[in-house]
């Protein structure tokens, strides 16, 4: 576990978008009433953001950048690095990042690279941001963070109902006078196959087979482009490592964990989450959430709570906050922050 | 004895929908009406808050009885403590 703390940069604004439609779990007819009753209430999700198929990733993330950007007033001119943080890039390559400099109207002379994490994607971008603003004193970064993934086959319930799309904008600056951000992270490559993607990368390239549905034990049907999701090694891995690298993280930022004002979990199983909470001995109304509305987001749905939860609070105070993106990698990532003065948009809808 | 009686009990506690005292170490845990992909979740949430550790799901699959899980959960307990 690397524990690490960024002294001389700040996150000045958060900002978050997501599609205008909106799909409802209840609608799902591949399974019995009463048992969808029991998914929606164990996951915490019932709506879900949906993308048209001309909507990608990158242009969620761009609306967040521009809505944040005019709110900032910061110059474009300004900013020398993009980030861009997703599993679903707008092409195999070029990087999507270089794509978002030009279509924000960004200098030339930015650097602009992607990051290719989910779940602890947010809190992952943020220490790759802010190390690079401090290392090399450049003045002021995008983090750009989401996903629009259609990887899940509509048959296999253990995955159809979870995913939404949302992008978000991070805008970090270095700043001399402020508060450090501290940061643990992890990884545990030996779990890759708990949540994974099986055909389409250079191991398993796609081909005619890749489409042919496989029937499950739940009853429903996967291919090999579809997202595999083992929900019991999940729970498993979120609960042998989440806690104790929250906990280590409050100790090293010189806190206690009852000192924290809201804890901002990524945004995957309301069960799993409730689970954490328990574990480090925190109470559920520390600990917002949006899956109800906007389900599993990827590395968007801390900057997402953020917005839809926190913006009126985070506008009005400073606060003391912990955020932490756990799962495919399997890997994760857990950030303490004392915000000030953050400017946060309401949620931009696309 | 004592032991394995109340893992029974916190597993009737743990799965939505078992009536208390309905089940016995003997029970096939994996053929009751309630079992599903959640309720395995809720076992594996109680193991974890009672018994602090984590037991892996292919693991679990070859215990047939109550009485095999919560013998797992002793051993990893044991294993633990070494």
């Amino acid at each position: 576990m690397a524990l690490a703390a960024l002294k001389h940069v700040r996150i000045a604004g958060v900002a978050s978008a997501v599609p205008k439609q909106v799909v409802s779990n209840t609608d799902y007819s591949v399974i019995p009433e009463e048992q969808l009753a029991k998914i929606i209430k164990y996951t915490g999700i019932r709506y879900r953001r949906w993308a048209p198929k001309e909507l990608c990733c990158s242009d969620l993330c761009q609306a967040s950048a521009e809505r944040l950007l005019e709110d900032l007033s910061w110059k474009r001119e300004d900013i020398s690095v993009v980030v861009f943080v997703s599993q679903t890039a707008d092409y195999p390559f070029p990087a999507t990042a270089q794509i978002l400099q030009e279509r924000l109207g960004l200098p030339k002379s930015c650097l602009a690279f992607d990051v290719n994490l989910g779940c602890s994607g947010y809190t992952y971008g943020l220490f790759v941001l802010g190390s690079l603003l401090e290392a090399t004193g450049l003045k002021r970064g995008l983090l750009l963070a989401g996903d629009v993934s259609k990887m899940h086959g509509d048959c296999d319930p253990a995955s159809a109902l979870l995913f939404g799309h949302a992008g978000s904008a991070t805008a970090m600056e270095n700043a001399r006078d402020t508060k450090p951000i501290y940061f643990e992270m992890g990884s545990d490559g030996g779990g890759f196959k708990v949540i994974y993607v099986p055909a389409g990368g250079c191991r398993n390239p796609v081909g005619a087979n890749s489409f042919q549905k496989e029937t499950l034990e739940s009853g429903g049907s996967r291919g090999a482009t579809d997202v595999v999701l083992d929900g019991a090694e999940i729970m498993n891995f979120t609960m042998r490592e989440v806690p104790v690298s929250i906990k280590r993280l409050v100790e090293y930022a010189g806190r206690s964990v009852t000192d924290i004002d809201a804890y901002v979990f990524h945004q995957a199983n309301l069960f799993i989450n409730t689970q954490v909470a328990r574990k480090i001995g925190i109470k559920a109304d520390q600990t917002p959430t949006t899956l109800y509305d906007f389900g599993n987001t990827s590395s968007a749905t801390i900057p997402l709570t953020i917005t839809a939860q926190l913006r009126d609070r985070i506008a009005a105070n400073s606060m003391r906050v912990v955020m932490s993106g756990f799962g495919v990698g399997l890997s994760w990532a857990s950030t303490y922050w004392d915000t000030e003065n953050v400017v946060c948009p309401e949620l931009v809808e696309v | 004895m004592q032991e394995l009686e109340q893992f029974v009990t916190h597993f009737e506690n743990a799965v939505e929908g078992i009536e208390p005292n309905s089940l016995t170490p003997e029970t096939q845990y994996h053929k009751i009406a309630q079992w599903d992909s959640l309720a395995l979740l809720c076992l594996l949430a109680m193991i974890d808050c009672e018994y602090q550790v984590q037991i892996p799901g292919m693991a679990l699959k070859q215990c047939d009885t109550l009485r095999d899980v919560y013998n797992l959960v002793a051993s990893r307990k044991l294993l633990e403590a070494a």
